[in-house]
């Protein structure tokens, strides 16, 4: 085989490039060197939490968390290129970076005995392929995670749960009556659980090979021509109006849109499945420079995230699934809140376990060939 | 230094002027316009593998373009600028010459400009979405069309298709043609308008032979503050496009976020050859049109 001279992008390349403009929001609001008693994260907004006194009350640490947006290209860049690892402690991001990060170097193993809680959290959940590199390491500790379906108006659809994806994909009742999430990180693999459903050979729908993605964006191309999608939509208000208002009668979503549609008095449920979930799940990650002191601190931060707190305000406020919901239960009893949270924190923990156990998927928002999935879903949108 | 102590009215032949100056200019164009572009070209004549660049001259990032369909993209966006361009000149035109000679009434005036401004304090994404609620399926549009009886089901392409785009970029790009134009018809002296019309020129036979052609910067003005920014922003396409309009920024976005800058760089090197040959047309019909004249 032919040997191909490889790089990596330097700091210097991407400089050249002009790419670092993308950056420059990161670039800017990067903290000074690390102070003792502060803990530094970088992390996806989904897991900030508003308030962080009572971290700081627990650990004695205090939080500087800074929130970044779920590329996985510039976050790459930031961990690759510009060296974050430097200077903060956690990172923490849509599962899946870890394969790569992993292999390369940048993050480090977990050490499972350095968390307290590490022992509480189920195997189903910790052996997530998007915590663990492509050789099995643990690089991961799961933080916030969920199974992904759709939303639909109760009235326009008779038949019962659990559905097929082929409700959103291949449904002549609902033409011109269908939203799409705008990503090939959830739709493309939504698509491709509906194909393998229709006995197409698909190894992994979160990891699909060039020809796989080729025949799902084919796939896709023909319902979009036939008039199946009405949108696709861009953010979390957008989903939620083209539900509220009946522009589309199903669209895919997250959890929390159907749930403030609930609060506003709409007959809209979430969707249970029949082919598996689009599964995702945001994991914790050590930069390889994290040493001594400054490891004790993050895997003290991390044990935090796994216990009762953490998981009980995510379950009450999101409706999203943390890697100890037993602790949070506990927690939400030990204060005395209300049935209601109780409630939520039971259907949580219900929810999850039955969701979880489907095969497929975990999404992968740096699947192999993610240049190639890129560009046949662009395809799928040009058509 | 010596000549720049005379003064300005003395003219320096292109041999006085110093070389140094020459070269230094030139090097900075070399730098700053010409080099990038040549990275540009570099980049696009290369591959990425696992967001890593690979040193290994391809034509991959073009065969890219050309399969999923990004050339299409390229097209679509000159397109749409060009439409809602073309409605915004006929659209500014009178209105500028009405604004500028029309009316003497500074209150009028004022509001009128004011109007054209006020707009600006909002964001454009407040100001687009709003379209959607008018131009949805159970929006005012379809409501009243329905119960008028002329038509029985509502219309689906008022929203979410190219239609909608092109009417939501005409407000946010109207009073970047509107103020150029308005300025350039304003400075034409009134005297001038006078003499054609004591000449015997009927309003139509002025306006073609005197505004117009001494409206031509503002009109050029007008065109380059709408048309390039309009190829560069991906905010009304994508609110009123459903994510089935898709234009440039928006594609371009999709490949920075998956860090893939070759086709990046191939589809700015495209984009820019579409503008090179546009320009060079442009060039060699305003030549002919000169030499016709001329002779």
């Amino acid at each position: 085989m032919k040997s191909k001279k490889v790089s990596n992008i330097s700091r210097r390349s991407v400089l050249k490039a002009g790419a670092a403009v993308l950056a420059t929001p990161y670039l800017i609001s990067r903290p000074a060197r690390a102070d003792e008693g502060t803990v530094k994260i970088m992390g996806v907004s989904t897991v900030a939490l508003q308030d962080w006194s009572a971290f700081e009350a627990d650990t004695g640490l205090k939080m500087d968390f800074v929130g970044v947006n779920s590329d996985p290209g510039l976050y790459v860049q930031e961990v690759v290129a510009n060296e974050a690892g430097d200077s903060y402690d956690i990172f923490i991001f849509d599962g899946g970076i870890e394969d790569r990060l992993g292999a390369s170097g940048h993050f480090q193993k977990i050490d499972p005995a350095a968390m307290k809680l590490w022992g509480a959290v189920a195997d189903s959940v910790k052996s997530s392929a998007l915590l663990q590199g492509a050789d099995g390491t643990q690089y991961g500790v799961p933080i916030v995670f969920n199974a992904d379906s759709f939303g639909y108006h109760v009235d326009a659809i008779s038949e019962a749960e659990p559905f097929s994806w082929g409700m959103v994909f291949e449904n002549e009742k609902m033409l011109g009556k269908v939203a799409l999430e705008d990503t090939w990180l959830t739709t493309l693999p939504n698509a491709a659980l509906y194909l393998i459903s229709k006995g197409k050979a698909i190894t992994d729908p979160s990891n699909m090979t060039p020809e796989e993605a080729k025949m799902t964006a084919d796939f896709l191309i023909e319902r979009k021509k036939a008039g199946q999608f009405r949108a696709l939509w861009h953010s979390y208000e957008e989903s939620v109006d083209l539900l509220g208002n009946r522009e589309v009668l199903i669209a895919e979503c997250w959890e929390p849109v159907i749930k403030q549609l609930q609060r506003d008095g709409k007959n809209v449920r979430y969707a249970s499945m029949k082919e598996g979930y689009s599964k995702w799940m945001i994991g914790a990650y050590l930069p390889s420079q994290a040493k001594d002191e400054r490891l004790a601190r993050a895997y003290k931060a991390l044990d935090w995230f796994l216990d009762g707190h953490y998981g009980a305000q995510m379950a009450i406020q999101q409706g999203y699934a943390t890697a100890n919901p037993q602790a949070a239960l506990a927690f939400a009893k030990a204060k005395g809140l209300s049935e209601a949270d109780l409630g939520a924190i039971k259907l949580n923990i219900e929810k999850v376990e039955q969701k979880m156990t489907l095969p497929h998927y975990w999404q992968n928002s740096a699947p192999q060939h993610v240049e190639a999935i890129e560009a046949e879903w662009q395809r799928f949108k040009q058509a | 230094m010596a000549t720049a102590s005379g003064t300005f009215t003395r003219f320096i032949s292109p041999s006085g002027v110093s070389p140094l100056g020459v070269s230094a200019v030139l090097g900075a164009w070399m730098l700053i316009v010409i080099l990038p572009l040549l990275g540009l070209v570099l980049w696009s004549f290369l591959k990425l593998e696992n967001f890593q660049l690979v040193w290994e001259p391809t034509l991959q990032a073009y065969r890219d373009l050309l399969s999923s369909g990004r050339w299409e993209v390229t097209v679509r966006t000159l397109r749409i600028a060009a439409i809602v361009t073309l409605i915004e000149l006929a659209l500014a035109v009178p209105f500028a010459v009405w604004l500028a000679k029309g009316t003497r009434s500074v209150p009028v005036k004022v509001i009128t400009l004011a109007a054209l401004t006020i707009p600006f304090f909002l964001s454009l994404s407040a100001r687009t979405i709003v379209w959607r609620a008018v131009l949805g399926l159970n929006g005012p549009i379809n409501s009243a069309l329905m119960s008028l009886g002329l038509i029985d089901q509502p219309l689906d392409w008022l929203l979410f298709s190219e239609f909608a785009v092109i009417v939501g970029l005409i407000g946010p790009y109207f009073p970047p043609m509107v103020f150029p134009l308005y300025l350039a018809v304003t400075l034409i002296g009134d005297e001038l308008l006078a003499a054609s019309k004591d000449l015997g020129a009927s309003p139509a036979f002025t306006f073609r032979h005197v505004i117009l052609p001494l409206a031509l910067p503002g009109l050029g003005a007008g065109f380059i503050f709408t048309f390039i920014p309009m190829i560069g922003d991906p905010v009304v396409p994508e609110l009123l496009g459903g994510g089935q309009v898709v234009v440039l920024a928006s594609s371009v976005k999709s490949l920075l976020q998956v860090l893939n800058y070759t086709v990046a760089a191939a589809l700015s090197v495209f984009m820019l050859a579409i503008m090179v040959g546009l320009a060079a047309i442009l060039t060699l019909v305003l030549r002919g049109r000169v030499r016709r004249q001329s002779t």
